[in-house]
């Protein structure tokens, strides 16, 4: 099953795990650690040691398809509700056209090379 | 088409999320940076970027917008330009000035696209050019 797997299929299957659920689970002391998740399953194990943590996950699953990540903390919540910030905006003399963007893009680059 | 995902932001009570997805935002040399955005229907525009980004990518200013805030004062941001990929093309797009984090993908970049997200977590969010489906 996980031969038929390609690398892109593994990374977003890991990517996956990780953000939605190992993080949540693992604390600062874990900070700086390799965390490595068996992406179907999502058991996973950490250490400073990213070749320990595999022994460990493949000694309790010896078909784990892993993928590895280095934690860096969860990342940070916002309190209360977002209040959209450009609602109600207006911009003057009105919004930018496509070729306006595209010309001042074409003379800021002029400006650097010169 | 562009894929993403959608990050767990409640608790075990009223459990909600956000959808994100990666764009590449082109600095003034040519060279592209993957930028995480907050997908956001409510806002009418392209997209919103942090001042301090917009200064490290060095996006040319085009005009200068007003927006009304909960407090009733009125605040100032600039208005730039950039070029992002986009469902494999190159676009020109409008960028707003502005502290929100993550930044944010608003209609106008939407607009022509079918977006399809897996309200749970970890649920993808894709975004399909119309024109190809």
């Amino acid at each position: 099953m996980a031969a038929e797997r390609t690398e892109a299929d593994i990374l977003a299957a890991g990517q996956r795990k990780y953000r939605s659920m190992v993080v949540w689970e693992l604390t600062d002391d874990d900070k700086g650690k390799m965390v490595v998740i068996d992406v179907d399953s999502g058991d996973y194990e950490v250490d400073t040691v990213e070749a320990k943590a595999r022994d460990r996950l493949f000694s309790r699953r010896p078909d784990a398809c892993t993928w590895t990540a280095e934690f860096n903390g969860r990342p940070e919540f916002r309190g209360g509700w977002r209040m959209t910030y450009p609602n109600g905006y207006t911009i003057e003399g009105g919004r930018p056209s496509r070729d306006e963007i595209r010309e001042a893009l074409a003379e800021a680059r002029r400006r650097t090379n010169d | 088409m562009i894929s993403g995902l959608v990050y767990l932001t409640g608790h075990a009570r009223i459990p909600t999320g956000e959808p994100r997805v990666t764009i590449h935002v082109a600095d003034i040399s040519g060279e592209t940076h993957p930028v995480e955005f907050l997908v956001d229907t409510g806002f009418d525009g392209d997209l919103t970027l942090s001042p301090a980004l917009i200064r490290r990518l060095g996006l040319p200013h085009l005009r200068v917008g007003k927006v009304t805030l909960a407090d009733n004062l009125d605040r100032e941001f600039g208005v730039y330009g950039a070029e992002v990929s986009w469902n494999g093309k190159t676009v020109e797009v409008e960028v707003l000035e502005s502290e929100d984090d993550p930044p944010l993908l608003g209609m106008a970049m939407l607009w022509g696209s079918r977006i399809t997200i897996e309200a749970r977590e970890g649920g993808l969010v894709t975004i399909e050019d119309l024109e190809v489906i």
